[in-house]
């Protein structure tokens, strides 16, 4: 079952800029899709629009099977966002905020307070637990994200640099048990820049350039991928991959250079 | 959970997010709320005619005409309405409809009631303990009453706002319009209704008489006065969303403009470092290590300033700041001022103007302020003194001079002379002057300072506590004087009123303290 599917999606900004340019993405249930593609590509529009944060212009969305209007909400229950700046209600404690995200998805209150000792304690948030979030660092704060994400369990995660600024310690059991969950059925659809992890961690990935996917693969098949498709014989990282798609011009004119050092 | 459970939830949460918040921005508010009694104790008491229930119901009125300007200026439009943003609501399952409808509630609940349920409490406390309860419960009724149209008013404009600039479709701000709509149309039910309830306490004819004092006048004529105030409201608002856009138009020009004069400034500074002053090229772009700027002299305040501005162009609240307040001070008094009454002209106008002023010493006091902050300057070589001087150069003196050159405009209007009005434009700069020299000596002493420790969180506390004593002190000297408030325009009309006042201001004294014993 497709779970996320994305079809000709959309948007441009006032000012002309247009961000999707008929974006098709879908990705199966229990799949781990890695979401990458140079700033500015279109990453946190679709994930946005996804969320239903901000409107496409034309397009269709739909996620576990039902499309997804802009005037729909219940979608959400099943549904765990962290975005790339992600809001807090920074005078809250991670306990207080947690229980408060808890209510909103409708949790019963004895099953969130377990799930909130849980989640402290996973994230080792245990310490700064009478502290306001306002006070944490930005790795504590995104682990609140994404405490606040997966709190109710969603069938879907939509992730965009979950990962960054957190500890190597945590991001490691963060990444056992993203694999974990997706193991049980969950569709993640993760956006990041580090691609070592990207290329670790995902079932599939997909390139986006200019509001387009430009190049999409499971990873198991990338070197066939490569052959067919770029060409290429040899393979030695994803990142290979990603400057081929999507910095050519960039590999045509040498390595840039600041012009005073 | 249904979906009165999750607006329990955002309620609750709000008000924990809003007692949080408090401790912070208490001073300040106590600071808004002190000199708004003050004002209205010395100020319009002895104006609208010393006695006891006039005397208990200025400080209402004063906020009622406070608040009725403050939510229909872009400083509230422009700023977050709730402190649960939407940004954050969007993320969970929550219709858009009721989504909307929690955050007018929540809005009702945002920290700027602090401002006035500070002395509406004070007032109606007053009036219990002088056995007066009927009146304290008009007043009740009366405020919340008209918090909630105004509320109403405000959220519906913001839409209409967004729609003239492009971010929503007009027919999704006309739904959302339609709310304070339903509240503008429910209004005079609202207050028929209030009232009917009170005609059948024991104590109506209290009630009514308390409506009477509150409103200056009698019943029918104070509604009258009240719709002409939603008029001149309104005739406001319209002003500023016309304003808004063509702001929005006029707003890329300038900045061009801007930018030009900065690169020109840069390179000129590039090209003759020397000729330019002590401080002048530590901004310059520098492609030599061995000539990079010396950190340990001063940086070229003018050119902070324009970074200042550039930075502070894009904010349209600011642009609202400086130009539409003079602009809506000039315009109340020139169309609705003569045409009114002598309490709305000799009024309402000064305390415009003064909530402005208090208005931006709460801004100063870092809640909205924008532009080149303290933080940033610290980054570069620049002595961080400086950044009082930038403050005072891009954002006080506009100000200043825009509602000084509307004051001089009046008081030429009401017949003073052109050596009188400068007198006064030279008296009443000196107590903005120094009002702002304290206030952003406190704010860089507040920067200086670790929140973190008892000891520093004390200290704050204190400087907190003189700084509102300085400049409540400031303001009754200011009103010692015999000026009707702090701003520029009470400095050039006093000339005119001055001797009246001062019979009233004694005779208000008197009744005041004959009343206290």
């Amino acid at each position: 079952m497709r779970t996320i599917e994305l079809t000709g999606l959309i948007k441009t900004y006032s000012g002309g800029v247009k961000a999707l340019d008929g974006l098709d993405l879908s990705v199966e249930e229990g799949t781990l899709l890695g979401f990458v593609g140079p700033n500015g590509a279109g990453k946190s529009t679709t994930i946005n629009i996804v969320a239903g944060l901000i409107g496409k212009d034309s397009g269709e969305v739909r996620l576990l099977g039902e499309e997804i209007r802009p005037t729909d909400y219940e979608y959400k229950r099943n549904v765990g966002f962290v975005l790339d700046s992600p809001r807090y209600i920074d005078k809250l404690t991670a306990r207080e905020y947690l229980r408060f995200v808890a209510a909103m998805y409708g949790l019963e209150v004895g099953a969130a307070a377990a799930r909130i000792d849980e989640l402290l304690e996973f994230f080792d948030l245990e310490k700064k637990r009478k502290a306001r979030i306002d006070s944490y660092s930005a790795g504590m704060k995104k682990k609140i994200a994404l405490a606040a994400a997966i709190i109710h369990r969603p069938r879907i995660l939509i992730l965009d640099e979950p990962l960054e600024a957190i500890d190597p310690v945590s991001a490691k059991a963060i990444k056992d048990n993203l694999k974990l969950m997706v193991q049980q059925g969950t569709t993640v659809l993760l956006s990041s820049h580090v691609l070592d992890t990207v290329e670790k961690l995902c079932d599939e990935i997909a390139i986006i350039n200019k509001g387009r996917i430009v190049f999409r693969s499971r990873m198991g098949e990338i070197r066939q991928r490569l052959k067919s498709e770029l060409g290429k014989d040899t393979y030695t990282s994803l990142e290979e991959i990603f400057i081929d798609v999507v910095g050519e011009n960039r590999e045509r004119d040498g390595v840039k250079k600041l012009s005073w050092l | 959970m249904g979906s009165s459970g999750k607006l329990w939830i955002l309620i609750r949460t709000n008000l924990i997010v809003l007692n949080r918040e408090a401790p912070n921005a208490f001073m300040s508010y106590l600071t808004y709320a002190l000199g708004g009694m003050i004002f209205s104790a010395v100020a319009i008491v002895p104006v609208i005619g010393p006695n006891s229930s006039s005397a208990a119901g200025a400080p209402l009125i004063f906020l009622l005409v406070v608040f009725m300007f403050d939510y229909l200026n872009l400083q509230v439009l422009l700023t977050r309405a709730t402190l649960i943003d939407r940004s954050i609501l969007g993320l969970f399952p929550l219709s858009g409809i009721w989504s909307g409808a929690i955050r007018f509630i929540l809005m009702l609940l945002n920290r700027r009631i602090l401002f006035y349920m500070i002395p509406v409490a004070v007032v109606v406390s007053t009036l219990f303990a002088k056995g007066e309860p009927a009146q304290a419960l008009a007043m009740i009724l009366l405020f919340g009453s008209l918090y909630l149209v105004l509320s109403g008013i405000l959220f519906g404009m913001y839409p209409v706002f967004r729609a003239i600039a492009g971010r929503y479709s007009a027919r999704t701000a006309m739904q959302i319009a339609m709310i304070p709509l339903l509240f503008v149309l429910f209004f005079p039910g609202l207050f028929q209704l209030s009232h009917r309830l009170v005609l059948r306490i024991p104590v109506a004819a209290e009630f009514v008489e308390g409506v009477r004092f509150i409103l200056a006048s009698d019943f029918t004529g104070g509604m009258l006065e009240v719709a002409r105030l939603f008029l001149a409201a309104l005739m406001l608002g319209g002003l500023l969303a016309a304003a808004s856009f063509l702001l929005a138009r006029v707003d890329p020009i300038l900045h061009r403009v801007l930018t030009r004069k900065a690169l020109a400034l840069r390179r000129k500074a590039d090209r003759e470092p020397a000729a330019m002053g002590s401080g002048k090229k530590l901004l310059s772009v520098s492609k030599d290590r061995a000539s990079a700027p010396d950190s340990s002299r001063a940086t070229g305040l003018g050119r902070l300033i324009l970074l200042d501005w550039q930075i502070r162009q894009k904010e349209e609240k600011f642009f609202f700041v400086i130009l539409i307040n003079p602009v809506l001070a000039f315009l109340l008094a020139q169309v609705i001022a003569p045409g009114f009454n002598r309490f709305l002209s000799s009024v309402i106008l000064p305390v415009f103007i003064v909530t402005q002023m208090i208005g931006f010493l709460i801004i100063e006091n870092g809640y909205t302020q924008r532009g080149l902050r303290l933080k940033h300057v610290s980054t570069l070589p620049v002595d961080p003194t400086k950044f009082v001087r930038i403050k005072f150069y891009s954002e006080w003196i506009p100000i200043v001079a825009g509602n000084l050159a509307v004051a001089f405009f009046i008081g030429l209007r009401s017949g003073i002379t052109y050596y009188e009005g400068i007198q006064g434009i030279i008296y009443s700069l000196f107590i903005p002057f120094v009002l702002m020299l304290a206030n952003d000596s406190l704010v860089l002493a507040f920067n200086s300072l670790s929140r973190h420790t008892i000891v520093s969180t004390f200290l704050i506390l204190i400087l907190e506590i003189v700084g509102t004593l300085v400049y409540v002190l400031l303001m009754v000297f200011n009103f010692a004087l015999g000026a009707v408030c702090v701003s520029a325009f009470c400095a050039v009309s006093y000339f005119k009123w001055m001797p009246a006042l001062g019979e009233r201001l004694s005779s208000g004294f008197q009744t005041l303290l004959e009343e206290s014993k």
